[in-house]
């Protein structure tokens, strides 16, 4: 027989925390109950609902004290590196080198979210000029200058070219401000002509040999600035080494996925699945724990698996969703709602899909950076979408709009239009700000009216 | 009596630029007695005409709506996000029967199009790096030309020799030279109008007594997004209240036109010169660092000592553009005015026009 696990709110959690305790829980050097987290100003968490898991517990205290390792790795003379936009690429490049340490300022995005705009953030990037016709990224303009965030890093890596205008427009801004920018190019990712030697990137989409050639020579300049900072020349043994090893991080990843995907009963809950994608971005500034974090979500999905536990019914509606969310709540949201995560797209499958590993390093990371699905048209992305979405049978598809977001303005239609004639799927798009309280209604109704129309179509299939 | 028909310059005041042009859509371009009859569509500064006409093409620079509006092209549906501009300049690859290459120098006019191509093997897709001081992107461009020289050959065009190459690049250079020179003497609506004849036919039109008298009035820097046809009311606008655009750095105008080819260079490698040209100097907002876009603005400012302030125009949803405000106006000594395109607060917008000029007066 099944059963249905319940999440904890974040009061729950204090009393799971103690008797955890008691039972003898080994927790790591960045432990500690979830509460602590809010007297730093994460009131979000107030808000939400968490899996019970001390495997979950890990993976919320290796995201939420990020920050502080970053500040420690800094006083241990470590370089800090700043890679920005390309989302999974930059980074494997950075922990070829063991003295630098490389992380993403962009995950302010969430800031404004889980600080519930204590920090005012939004504020300050409008006092920037950077208003609401911006994304939300434009909280990390606001941390370098509030400074009260991450450390302001030794040197900053962003990628140009096929990218969303308000990440370029406001890491343009950073630059000029005195924070200056290492930028590579990026194309955008085209199909090749008829007779144009091409190459199979990971995820399965196509690109020109010349596409890739360009990128990797992009790589090598930022490779170049890196080892400047390092004082070491990169060896690429060790870039050989650490693609390995990262592709470790990612196979554990897609499997994590696949389970939970697949699994009759969700084995972890929506929230905890998004987190934990987060990680394969950069790996939370610490590859060796994700690596435990990872190890640890996996043992207790199998174990779920195997008694037969999980987060929603059997009959909860499976919904592939695309792009992540401003504000986190919305993944409870929808399992309180009756449905449940089946296939994702939070815009950077490249950062889970495995790098290849018999080309070159540098030219395996073009590869790798040229599958991201935000350079190339989004049709490819709308194939790739439907493929997960057929291969973990969705039933309805979320597309999130980002607030002021450039690609926002005509993804949308496409994706929606791609998989509604292609399976017959409801699909939706919904506007998420940081803090979606105030839409509470709105969202709710359109999720609602989503996962009925999945069900009545499930009746009459 | 029967009314008389006046035919107004090209330019003039309140008459639409697109429509002044339209019959020109369909004439062809004479070079070297060759009749280019067969139009190629673009709208970048990146995009070289000289290029696309030495393969035997017409190029065509697009000005947007009362063109591609007027027709049945499909269009991008309108949604909150989306820049006007890019909606125009997709609708052309909306029409069927006509190519169009686009250059994916900003995410929505990488975006627009997807939507609404009808035929993709006539659209062209042209990448132009975003970062520059380095000679990989330098390569990439010209590499971008030479995959766009294989496509125009491919769509029946022909190879070009450097011949023709060379008078193609002249005539174009000549003409640019010729724009600039008679820039001080026609108001700033004629002259946006003659550049567009220019970059549509390939000729300079003759420049009407009517338009000839040189401005007296302040003189305005225009700076910011692209302007579609019905933007252009701004100039007249401006007028209105007693100012002129004095000089247009719009993305598309002046600010955005190649350096001078120079003679020695083409003789030696055309197409390189024509890549060098276009890719090195244009100081385009897009650029990774864009540096060179205030590098440009201050020397532009201390040429033209006398400009007395600055409209900065943006389009809705135009990031690019409006994130750089608060960095115009820390680091140009002009009085700058915002003034979002767009929308129906066209009377605002003139009051603010005024408001503005009565300051710096
Ligand atoms: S959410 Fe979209 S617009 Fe915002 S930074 Fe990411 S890719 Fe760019
Ligand atoms: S006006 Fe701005 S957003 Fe629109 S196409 Fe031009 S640069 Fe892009």
């Amino acid at each position: 027989m099944s059963t249905l696990l319940q999440k904890l709110t974040l009061d729950d959690w204090n009393e799971q925390y103690a008797t955890l305790h008691q039972q003898g829980m080994k927790e790591p050097f960045y432990g500690g109950p979830l509460c602590r987290h809010v007297l730093d100003g994460d009131t979000r968490l107030e808000k939400l609902e968490f899996d019970p898991s001390p495997a979950a517990l890990r993976l919320w205290n290796l995201l939420l004290t990020e920050e502080q390792r970053l500040h420690t790795a800094r006083r241990q003379g470590r370089h800090i590196v700043g890679t920005m936009k390309d989302l999974g690429t930059i980074p494997v490049l950075a922990h070829a080198f063991p003295n630098i340490l490389p992380f993403y300022p962009d995950g302010a995005w969430w800031t404004p979210c889980i600080m519930e705009m204590n920090d005012a953030l939004l504020h300050v990037a409008d006092r920037l000029g950077i208003d609401e016709t911006f994304c939300p990224v434009r909280a990390m303009l606001a941390a370098f200058v509030t400074q009260k965030h991450f450390p302001i890093p030794d040197l900053l890596i962003c990628s140009a070219g096929a990218v969303c205008d308000d990440f370029s427009a406001i890491v343009q801004r950073l630059h000029d401000m005195g924070h200056p920018v290492h930028w590579w190019d990026i194309p955008h990712r085209r199909e090749p002509a008829p007779n144009e030697v091409s190459v199979q990137l990971p995820g399965g989409c196509i690109a020109p040999q010349t596409q890739i050639t360009f990128v990797a020579s992009e790589l090598k300049r930022v490779a170049d600035a890196l080892s400047e900072l390092a004082g070491t020349p990169l060896d690429l043994n060790q870039l050989t080494a650490t693609i390995q090893r990262i592709n470790k991080v990612r196979k554990r990843l897609l499997s994590l996925r696949e389970k939970v995907f697949l699994a009759s009963h969700s084995p972890l809950p929506a929230l905890e699945l998004h987190i934990a994608e987060m990680l394969s971005i950069h790996f939370c500034s610490d590859l060796t724990e994700t690596e435990a974090v990872l190890d640890d979500l996996l043992a207790e999905v199998d174990r779920r698996i195997n008694t037969q536990q999980g987060f929603t019914s059997t009959d909860a509606i499976r919904v592939f969703w695309v792009n992540p969310v401003a504000d986190l709540r919305l993944m409870n949201r929808l399992e309180n709602l009756g449905g449940r995560l089946c296939g994702t797209d939070f815009m950077f499958t490249h950062a889970i899909d495995p790098i290849p590993e018999s080309p070159p390093p540098l030219e395996a990371l073009a590869q790798s950076a040229l599958a991201d699905p935000m350079v190339g048209p989004t049709q490819d992305r709308a194939r790739r979408i439907l493929r997960d979405a057929r291969t973990f049978a969705a039933e309805a598809l979320v597309i999130c709009r980002i607030p002021g977001a450039s690609h926002c303005a005509t993804e949308g239609p496409q994706l929606a239009d791609t998989i509604r004639a292609e399976l017959g799927i409801p699909c939706i798009e919904i506007e998420v700000p940081p803090i979606e309280d105030a839409l509470d209604g709105s969202i709710r109704t359109k999720l609602e009216a989503l996962l009925e129309t999945a069900r009545s179509n499930r009746r009459d299939r | 009596m029967a009314k008389k028909t006046v035919t107004l310059p090209i330019g003039w005041r309140g008459q639409p630029v697109a429509s002044a042009l339209q019959q020109k859509e369909q004439e062809p371009i004479n070079i070297k007695g060759h009749n280019l009859t067969k139009n190629v569509y673009y709208a970048s500064s990146f995009v070289p005409p000289e290029w696309i006409a030495a393969h035997g093409f017409r190029p065509y620079r697009i000005l947007p709506d009362g063109h591609a509006a007027s027709t049945e092209a499909i269009r991008v549906p309108e949604r909150e996000g989306l820049c006007p501009y890019a909606a125009d300049i997709a609708a052309q690859a909306g029409h069927k029967n006509q190519i169009m290459v686009f250059a994916n120098t900003c995410d929505q006019m990488r975006r627009a199009p997807e939507s609404v191509i009808q035929d993709p093997s006539r659209t062209f897709f042209m990448h132009i790096p975003a970062t520059w001081n380095n000679p990989e992107a330098e390569t990439y461009y010209q590499s971008e030309l030479t995959r766009l020289g294989g496509y125009l050959e491919a769509m029946g065009g022909s190879a070009p020799s450097k011949e023709n190459m060379l008078s193609i690049m002249q005539r174009y250079e000549a003409g640019r030279q010729e724009l600039l020179a008679s820039r001080k003497s026609c108001c700033a609506r004629a002259h946006i109008a003659r550049t567009s004849h220019f970059y549509q036919t390939g000729t300079c039109p003759p420049l009407h007594n009517a338009l000839r008298s040189a401005p007296t009035s302040t003189p305005l820097m225009l700076l910011g997004s692209h302007l579609r046809q019905a933007d252009l009311a701004i100039f007249d606008q401006i007028e209105n209240a007693g100012a002129h655009v004095a000089i247009d750095a719009t993305d598309g105008g002046e600010r955005e036109w190649p350096r001078a080819l120079q003679p020695q260079n083409m003789q030696t490698d055309p197409l390189h010169e024509l890549a060098q040209a276009y890719f090195l100097t244009i100081p385009a907002v897009f650029r990774r660092p864009n540096d060179a876009l205030y590098q440009w603005l201050q020397q532009a400012v201390e040429t033209h000592s006398h400009l007395r302030g600055i409209i900065f125009v943006t389009q809705p949803w135009c990031d690019l553009w409006k994130a750089e405000l608060p960095r115009l106006q820390s680091a140009i000594s002009l009085p700058i005015l915002h003034v979002p395109l767009g929308g129906g607060a066209h009377e605002s917008r003139a009051t603010r026009i005024e408001a503005f000029l009565e300051m710096i007066a």
